[in-house]
């Protein structure tokens, strides 16, 4: 008797909803797309171009804000804590990244090991860069959890005056160091030091007319989904993954059947603080590191868990939160360049009136 | 006082309860004596008085703001993050009224019916945030707020023609601000102000007939004369208040040797007969009270006559009439925070402040007692609402341009919440307190951090640190670990004796200390400020 593991089919096997959320998510996607149209769209020229940019742009946008929420998720939802400085980690994982990309690749053009092999020599800063990103942050995040946040369990309003303590700290270090928010980093073939003057993915498909993609965009793509996926498969059939899913469905009953909550927060807040880490690392390529993006990025984690839904709301809410979001906002900066920072609140309406608990919410 | 007693008295009217008022608020009055009092020093010219009235200005704007981000957080356990969305559209709407490119319509209305609409306006918007309450459970709604404060913040950034585009919108002070019989007004009020003090004073004397007495009521005449001294254009003023200090004297000796001759105060309860009214009698009662007071209070009149006198008279020369502006902006904020700290203080005293108080408690309780708490909570978002935008009303003309990072910015929420904390949460004291400690700090120690070489927002770091340690160590914030510190320490003022004298400072005496430690601060900070 063999069972093929099949997560997916699993999946969809368990939750009958989630292919009446996935309509939805497309509906909304469309009609947002029909309603900016309607108002903006001065013609038809070019409506697939900018429909197919949009798209791809969208979707990369979506995966990274997926793997930043879904940090952001996994501390609210186990923990209960709705941590007001996943924005400035996101922000500092971005300057980590920064920082560690230009250090190893000085480091390692002095070594000599890659010589002029520029592709290895950046594909590996880039790894160490995302990696070592993740790891300073889990650490920072960690920390802040077992000194500080553990105190305060079971008392929600705290916890929150707590976090925001903590992103006003690291967003007025960072600007300290870094300079205020109308700078921007960037890691692009220019900015780099030395005589490289590569990255690995700084090249456009070309596809004539104003049908261009930039190739990490596309990457990101596929780096989130696999990222997602490798996640989606962890928590299904690791240990510590279905500890946290128990977890954020009845934290009492997981404890009474014998496992260390405490070890295992501070081990969600470290994942969580990561995942931001790494989201922040693999942005600076594309929209730069920017101080300023603490709280911007914290809004649409915020947008994002309650369209998902929030409370008693399931992980994969977050992945249909991020994909709306993104999308919505792509479109509209494409279509209706007005509404692009205004979109997601809209959508955060129109699902808190149709459905308060959010898309996969109670 | 029994309980038919306080009936008695509810029934006799304000008026006829003025004294006991007074005497109840001896603490508050005091404050706001010296409150008002402090800028009858200003000159009718440029001089670092005025900075520092700006400076306590702002404080007290942004104090107004904590105290109401605290109604909702301290009172009904509501952390709302989009509270400078309530602010922001005080602010905007006040801008609208002053500004007369945008909607001239707006300019005909007068400046106190604006701050009123401003009110209202917030008040709607709170309504709005309030319904959002019941979607979403417990801290959810802080994020639904931040929302709709985005919302409001990315719609004036993207509508240049709303907001002023990059150099923000021009704010032109109030007509009603730059005309003197608008600072007469403040004038009157101050001296109305000052009588209630000096009448809270002198009943205090008449009923302070211990032997230590002397020793509280002395000090703070001495330290009144001082500071006319100092301060006063004209040397009769002082010689008047002095005059009115030995009346003091008198006034004590004489209820003293009554007291020691009729120790239990029978006659006092008693119906005299009138033929047995002493001449005395109606000395100590009324003719030298009375005269005390009026000396008084034309003491301070003569003191400050010349610094009156040389602002009203500006107004008829007309020239340089912005001279006006900083004390009147001063007096105005000042008003306005001394109306809402009585309102929130009645308002918590009252049977809906105790079921706001209980619904955030335990909601399920409240319900099950009967209580509504979904319209509680938003009758308090919308009183909130109103005061924030009150803040805002004030904050525009005061700063005088504004565009969305300084009306509408996430930053200002987030200030609000660390003065709450830091002031001490659910204390109507603290948010004022934290306003003032942490603006006051931010003014002066940016410059100081970078006369030393180190980045000056090293200071917001630190700032950062003070106040995770307040969330993790004092969650009541300065006012309440204060308050809970003082306990032993009024034990212990009580029981103090210096040989035999009996020293026993009792609670009718703390407005002491507080008239001759504001007195102080005062003076210490207009000090630092010539300095600086």
């Amino acid at each position: 008797m063999e069972s093929v593991i099949n997560p997916i089919k699993d999946y969809f096997d368990e939750n009958p909803q989630a292919r009446k959320i996935l309509t939805i998510v497309s509906v909304i996607a469309f009609v947002v797309m029909l309603v900016a149209l309607g108002i903006y769209s001065y013609s038809w020229n070019g409506f697939v171009d900018r429909t197919v940019l949009s798209i791809v742009d969208g979707l990369a946008l979506s995966m990274l804000l997926f793997l930043m929420v879904s940090g952001f998720f996994l501390i609210f939802g186990l923990c209960d804590v709705i941590n007001f400085a996943h924005g400035a980690f996101f922000m500092l994982g971005g300057f980590m990244g920064f920082t560690i990309y230009l250090g190893t690749e000085a480091f390692l053009l002095d070594l000599g090991i890659f010589g002029t092999n520029y592709f290895m020599l950046s594909i590996v800063s880039f790894i160490a860069s995302a990696a070592g990103s993740a790891a300073v942050l889990a650490i920072i995040g960690g920390g802040i959890e077992f000194f500080t946040v553990r105190r305060l369990y079971g008392n929600a309003i705290a916890q929150i005056l707590l976090t925001v303590g903590f992103m006003v700290i690291i967003t007025k270090v960072a600007e300290i160091i870094w300079g205020s928010a109308v700078i921007s980093y960037f890691i692009t073939p220019f900015s780099q030091v030395g005589e490289t003057g590569y990255f690995f993915i700084s090249g456009v498909f070309d596809f004539g007319g104003i049908l261009t993609f930039q190739v990490y965009r596309v990457f990101l793509i596929f780096l989130g989904l696999i990222i997602a996926s490798i996640m989606f498969i962890a928590f299904r059939k690791t240990r510590i993954g279905l500890q946290i899913q128990a977890g954020i469905e009845d934290t009492e009953m997981v404890e009474a059947l014998g496992t260390d909550i405490k070890k295992l927060f501070t081990i969600v807040f470290m994942l969580g603080a990561g995942l931001a880490g790494l989201s922040g690392a693999v942005l600076v390529p594309w929209i730069g590191a920017n101080t300023g993006h603490g709280l911007t990025y914290l809004i649409f984690a915020f947008v994002i868990v309650v369209v998902g839904g929030a409370h008693y709301g399931r992980f994969e809410g977050t992945f249909f939160g991020a994909l709306i979001v993104g999308l919505a906002m792509k479109f509209c900066a494409y279509f209706a360049p007005g509404l692009e920072n205004i979109i997601v609140f809209i959508i955060m309406a129109i699902v808190l009136v149709l459905k308060p608990g959010g898309l996969t919410g109670t | 006082m029994s309980n038919e007693d306080i009936i008695e008295d509810k029934q006799k009217g304000f008026l006829a309860r003025f004294t006991s008022v007074l005497s109840n608020n001896r603490m508050f009055i005091s404050v706001i004596t010296i409150l008002y009092l402090f800028p009858l020093i200003t000159r009718a010219e440029l001089s670092p008085e005025r900075d520092l009235l700006n400076v306590i200005t702002q404080i007290m704007i942004f104090g107004l703001l904590a105290m109401s981000f605290d109604l909702q957080l301290g009172r009904a356990g509501l952390l709302n993050f989009g509270h400078v969305a309530l602010f922001g559209v005080g602010a905007y709407f006040i801008a609208f009224t002053l500004n007369n490119a945008i909607f001239p319509e707006l300019n005909i209305l007068p400046f106190p019916l604006t701050l009123v609409i401003a009110m209202l306006i917030g008040a709607f918007l709170g309504f709005i945030m309030g319904l959002t309450t019941s979607r979403m459970r417990g801290t959810a709604f802080a994020f639904i707020a931040l929302a709709i404060a985005m919302f409001l913040y990315n719609f004036f950034a993207q509508n240049p023609t709303l907001s002023g585009g990059e150099t923000g919108l021009r704010v032109a002070t109030p007509s009603i601000m730059t005309t003197a019989p608008f600072y007469l007004f403040f004038i009157i009020i101050t001296f109305i102000i000052l009588t209630a003090f000096f009448g809270m004073v002198i009943n205090y004397v008449k009923i302070r007939t211990e032997s230590s007495g002397l020793l509280f009521f002395v000090p703070v005449m001495v330290a009144f004369i001082g500071f006319l001294l100092f301060f006063g254009a004209n040397i009769i003023g002082s010689v008047l208040v002095f005059v009115a200090m030995l009346g003091m004297f008198g006034l004590y000796w004489m209820e003293r040797s009554k007291s020691i001759r009729d120790p239990l105060q029978i006659e006092e309860g008693k119906q005299v007969p009138s033929s047995e009214i002493t001449s005395v009698d109606i000395i100590s009662k009324y003719v030298l009270p009375l005269s005390i007071l009026a000396i008084t209070i034309v003491g301070f009149l003569v003191a400050f006559w010349n610094n009156i006198y040389g602002m009203a008279i500006l107004w008829i020369e007309d020239t340089d009439i912005f001279l006006y502006r900083i004390p009147v902006m001063y007096y105005l904020v000042l008003t306005c925070v001394v109306l809402t700290f009585i309102f929130i203080k009645r308002l918590i005293a009252s049977p809906f402040g105790r079921m706001v108080t209980a619904v955030a408690q335990n909601q399920e309780r409240a319900e099950a007692l009967g209580y509504n708490s979904y319209r509680s909570k938003i009758v308090v978002v919308m009183i909130s609402g109103a005061i924030a935008a009150l803040a805002g009303g004030l904050y525009a003309p005061f700063i005088r341009t504004i565009d969305p990072t300084a009306a509408l910015g996430v930053e200002i929420s987030i200030d609000a919440m660390l003065y709450t904390i830091i002031g001490g949460i659910a204390t109507i004291l603290g948010p004022l307190l934290g306003a003032g400690v942490v603006v006051y700090s931010e003014l002066n120690l940016v410059d100081f951090m970078d006369s030393i070489g180190l980045p000056g927002e090293l200071w917001v770091v630190g700032l950062g640190i003070i106040y995770i340690i307040i969330v993790l160590f004092l969650p009541l914030g300065i006012t309440g670990s204060v308050g809970i510190k003082t306990q032993s320490l009024k034990e212990r003022l009580q029981r103090i004796k210096i040989g035999s004298f009996e020293f026993g400072m009792k609670e009718m005496d703390y407005w002491v200390p507080v008239v001759l430690g504001s007195l102080v601060l005062l003076i210490l900070l207009l000090f630092f400020t010539i300095n600086i």
